[in-house]
């Protein structure tokens, strides 16, 4: 009985990671562009460091500074891989969450677990073989060492996490699209303010105190910062294991916020739609 | 031509009524664009305001040339936006055909079916920056100076519009070319910064291949450390008027196409 439980919702995920196969082509193409933006800010920040009065920057050197945002690209693209936005988005546009209520299933573990099938596709046609030429570059180019084993598997595991956080605020943002149509618009601001405000463009020792202050309570330092500096072993485990806790802990946050808030809209749905 | 001037006021507003019957969703759009770029602002901010200058660029400069690189962008995307559909698969769906049983220049209805307000965001955040940073760098302001920065932003702007047509275009043949066309329009993120911090072959290609540089750049390189602006503002429309015209060349042999194999 309980595996039955899981089990239908298996095939959400399955269908997640065909999903994400179909558009390998696509992949790619979005690929290149990454390129571009690496080449940019390779050459930014070397000649960022050439015009430095001193070696570090806010306590990063340039090979740390590299290292630190190179990482952060590529594994942005695995961690904000959620396709739950665009899934709620589209049926509430196209007015498919009503159907979807009839179902006997959890709306909110339905579109987490197709996005998951998403996160794996993404992994395996991305994020891996991107890793591997990243650490491989890195260690040819500026003699950045290789991370280390325990490293690596803490950051996969809190990078696990900082997916779930992403895809809850994903489910949340997408659920604003019940008062307006503009998907597009709504998926610029998201990801900006995700990007920005979780380290994914800069590191947040960059940031003014009073920002860091703030973001000391908000989920986006859980989601890019904390799991690359895991990886590039900046944190002792004592901190590691805070971090893992931290996450969990929005994880379970955003999760009841995610229901709650789904059950209210539910309603609304019912009472404009009949 | 005549005819073209008198249809497009009627065109114009028929899409900005278009797009105002969803006032929130226009809303949205243009608080994204603005925020988007407000936000690679401050991020560019941060990082300049930790070190004395960039290549003898500091962050007043390079708020400035930020401010500029928006103007010519923001308009091409306000006037041109519809470009993108080309390459997002529109040609398989067949937007082009109503276009054709008209007797009206297909590429100018394809342009002017719609007004992108959410450019608006982009054009507004311009504005600010370019009113934030005037007082704040060097400047000799003189007529000339201003005619010829506006000179220069309508050829960027047209510079724009001619990348997009190009690789949209090239959906002729492809069937869909958005990631390309977004990689190379990405390549306008180069032109945001001083050019000798790149590589020879990346120069090479701002300058010569995909002339960015040459079009946002260079300009106020010259306007800001007293180089010969209007010598630049040449380059700027050598750069743009070349671009239009392999843009129209590859349009037209790929519209043919489509008429060919089509219908």
């Amino acid at each position: 009985m309980k595996i039955n439980k899981y089990k239908k919702y298996l095939a959400f995920s399955k269908a997640g990671i065909l999903d994400g196969f179909a558009y390998k082509f696509s992949a790619l193409g979005w690929l290149l562009g990454d390129l571009v933006s690496i080449i940019i800010l390779f050459y930014l920040w070397q000649a960022i460091y050439q015009n430095s009065p001193t070696e570090t920057i806010n306590g990063m050197t340039f090979k740390d500074m590299i290292a630190y945002l190179i990482f952060a690209r590529v594994s942005t693209t695995l961690i904000f891989s959620s396709s739950s936005f665009w899934n709620i988005g589209f049926d509430i546009y196209e007015g498919n969450i009503a159907i979807s209520l009839i179902r006997p299933i959890n709306y909110r573990y339905r579109l987490l677990a197709s996005s998951f099938g998403n996160f794996l596709s993404t992994a395996i046609l991305m994020f891996i073989p991107l890793f591997i030429v990243s650490i491989v570059i890195l260690n040819l180019s500026l003699g950045i060492g290789f991370p280390e084993l325990a490293h690596l598997l803490l950051f996969l595991v809190s990078v696990v996490l900082s997916f779930v956080i992403v895809d809850s605020m994903n489910f949340l943002i997408g659920e604003i699209s019940i008062f307006t149509n503009a998907l597009f618009g709504l998926m610029i601001i998201k990801n900006i303010i995700l990007s920005f405000f979780s380290g994914s463009l800069l590191p947040s020792s960059f940031f003014p105190d009073w920002l860091n202050a703030v973001l000391r309570f908000l989920p986006f330092q859980s989601m890019v910062e904390k799991p690359i500096m895991i990886l590039l072993g900046r944190l002792e485990y004592m901190d590691i294991l805070m971090t893992l806790l931290i996450q969990l802990m929005w994880v379970v946050i955003l999760s009841v916020l995610c229901n709650f808030s789904f059950n209210r809209l539910k309603k609304h749905v019912v009472s404009v739609g009949g | 031509m005549r005819k073209y001037l008198r249809l497009y006021p009627y065109y114009v507003s028929r899409s900005i009524k278009a797009r105002l019957a969803y006032r929130f969703d226009a809303f949205i759009g243009i608080l994204g664009f603005l925020l988007e770029n407000a936000l690679i602002f401050s991020t560019m901010y941060l990082t300049i305001s930790a070190i004395p200058s960039l290549n003898g660029w500091d962050i007043n400069m390079m708020g400035f040339l930020y401010g500029f690189y928006l103007i010519p962008k923001s308009l091409d995307h306000i006037l041109s936006d519809q470009v993108w559909q080309l390459a997002n698969g529109g040609i398989t769906r067949g937007i082009l055909d109503k276009y054709l049983v008209k007797p009206i220049n297909p590429l100018f209805q394809l342009v002017v079916e719609m007004i992108q307000l959410e450019g608006i965001g982009e054009l507004i955040l311009g504005i600010v920056f370019l009113a934030l940073f005037t007082p704040l760098v060097t400047v000799e302001w003189t007529l000339m100076n201003v005619l010829a920065l506006v000179i220069v932003a309508f050829f960027a702007m047209l510079f724009f519009f001619a990348i997009k047509l190009i690789f949209g275009s090239l959906s002729f043949w492809t069937k869909r070319s958005i990631e390309v066309m977004t990689m190379i329009y990405d390549f306008s993120n180069f032109a945001k910064y001083p050019i000798d911090i790149f590589t020879r072959a990346i120069r090479f290609v701002l300058t010569y291949i995909l002339p960015f540089s040459v079009v946002i750049f260079l300009p106020i390189e010259a306007l800001l450390k007293g180089g010969n602006l209007w010598l630049t503002t040449l380059y700027v429309m050598i750069a743009s008027v070349s671009m239009l015209m392999v843009s129209l060349f590859v349009w037209s042999r790929g519209l043919k196409r489509y008429e060919s194999a089509g219908s």
